[in-house]
């Protein structure tokens, strides 16, 4: 069976606290806490600075001494966007296009990371909207594997946040 | 030391069917050449760059094998403004007298579709669909129209003035005026711009022929049109432009 895109309009796939069985898109952006899975980042031991994904040196002080460090899960919206048409490869989503939304999310103005947001139907998101980490398929490999990606969904009452 | 624009040539931008990349540059380069009143031969350095339509040092195949040299440069939308920074600062460190700079393409319709690993990201952030020029774009000035209170339908008319002033120009792509409405109206690409937001990637040519001080008064008296100085710098933010 084709997974569809975490499309704009369809609930979002996803468990909260730890990697799905599916494929996920690359291991190395993902890290354990003590809650379980969550997004790997790094710290600059100098100066503080995080960034996602990880790197060897410090994009604000050139030092090049950076630790493992694993990001919130929560954060703010901070811009975003919908993507509206099958981007060229090496895009490798389902041939069948649905529009996708993207966005930047401000996780405790620590990093901002760029993420696929899953979206209630005709949800429309707002800058500010808190957001929580979640996994969610985006594609199926020609022999039927499911490949997860991570994304943000808006926190809602029912999973235990504001609306 | 004085460094002036004395030269400037230009192919159409827009579809130009039949007709390389390479060749539209060198329509440009002999437009510039004979604005300057000089000769190929004349010319002491060229600098140049092309993102889709091949590599500008070649050029000399068509403009002559007269021993110049001819560096590549490539930097994304900011080529041809690099190659007319090195050509300054060539006039500038007095190793050349009169230079060429040229920037051209011919890219195909659509999106660019950048390797992600070429600009240190994993594989991951292109075969998600994180990587697309108009992504990036449309997220910017969402949080733009954010922070400064700003109504979206300012970006019609942003667009409107430039269709405007396209009409007014013979080397424009786009030469119909379009109206607010029309522009707002149009199919969506990445939210909040339409198709009529967006700067298409395209085809065309520019070249330009710098001089010092020295030929200014050899060749024909020309008067210098402006002092040339470029700059360009990343975002502090870390944001990057991605072509």
């Amino acid at each position: 069976m084709r997974h569809s895109t975490p499309i704009v309009g369809q609930p979002p796939a996803g468990s909260l606290h730890q990697l799905p069985d599916d494929r996920f898109i690359d291991p190395d952006l993902m890290c354990d806490d003590e809650n379980g899975v969550t997004l790997r980042g790094s710290r600059c031991d100098g100066c503080g600075a995080i960034t996602f994904p990880t790197q060897s040196s410090c994009p604000r002080c050139a030092g090049t001494d950076m630790s493992a460090h694993p990001l919130p899960r929560r954060g703010t919206l901070w811009t975003f966007t919908i993507q509206r048409f099958r981007p060229k490869s090496p895009y490798d989503g389902p041939i069948e296009f649905e529009p996708y939304a993207v966005g930047y999310v401000n996780l405790a103005d620590q990093v901002l990371v760029e993420a696929r947001l899953s979206l209630r139907p005709d949800q429309v998101p707002r800058i500010g909207d808190e957001m929580e980490l979640v996994f969610t398929p985006y594609t199926c490999t020609p022999d039927g594997v499911t490949v997860t990606t991570y994304a943000f969904r808006t926190v809602t009452d029912e999973n235990g946040g504001q609306s | 030391m004085s460094i002036a624009i004395v030269g400037i040539g230009m192919h159409r931008f827009g579809r130009t069917p039949g007709m390389s990349g390479r060749q539209q540059a060198v329509v440009a380069t002999r437009d510039a050449l004979a604005d300057a009143g000089v000769d190929w031969k004349d010319v002491q350095f060229a600098v140049g760059g092309s993102a889709s339509g091949g590599f500008a040092d070649t050029l000399v195949n068509e403009l002559g094998l007269t021993g110049t040299a001819f560096i590549n440069v490539s930097n994304g939308c900011a080529t041809g403004a690099s190659a007319l920074m090195v050509a300054a600062s060539m006039i500038e460190a007095e190793q050349a007298d009169l230079c060429v700079a040229v920037g051209f393409d011919k890219h195909e319709p659509g999106a660019f579709n950048a390797d992600p690993e070429s600009v240190g990201l994993g594989a991951w952030y292109g075969s998600t669909g994180l990587m697309l020029t108009t992504q990036f774009f449309g997220m910017k000035i969402q949080r733009y129209l954010h922070d400064h209170e700003l109504p979206v339908s300012l970006l019609a008319k942003v667009s409107a003035k430039a269709f405007r002033n396209g009409a007014l120009n013979p080397n424009a792509w786009r030469r119909t005026p379009l109206s607010e409405h029309d522009i707002a109206e149009a199919p969506m690409v990445s939210d909040p711009l339409t198709k009529y937001m967006f700067c298409s990637p395209g085809e065309g040519a520019v070249a330009l022929v710098l001089a010092s001080g020295k030929p200014l008064r050899v060749f024909r008296g020309i008067q210098p049109l402006a002092g040339a100085r470029t700059r360009r710098q990343s975002d502090r933010r870390g944001c990057r432009g991605l072509l």
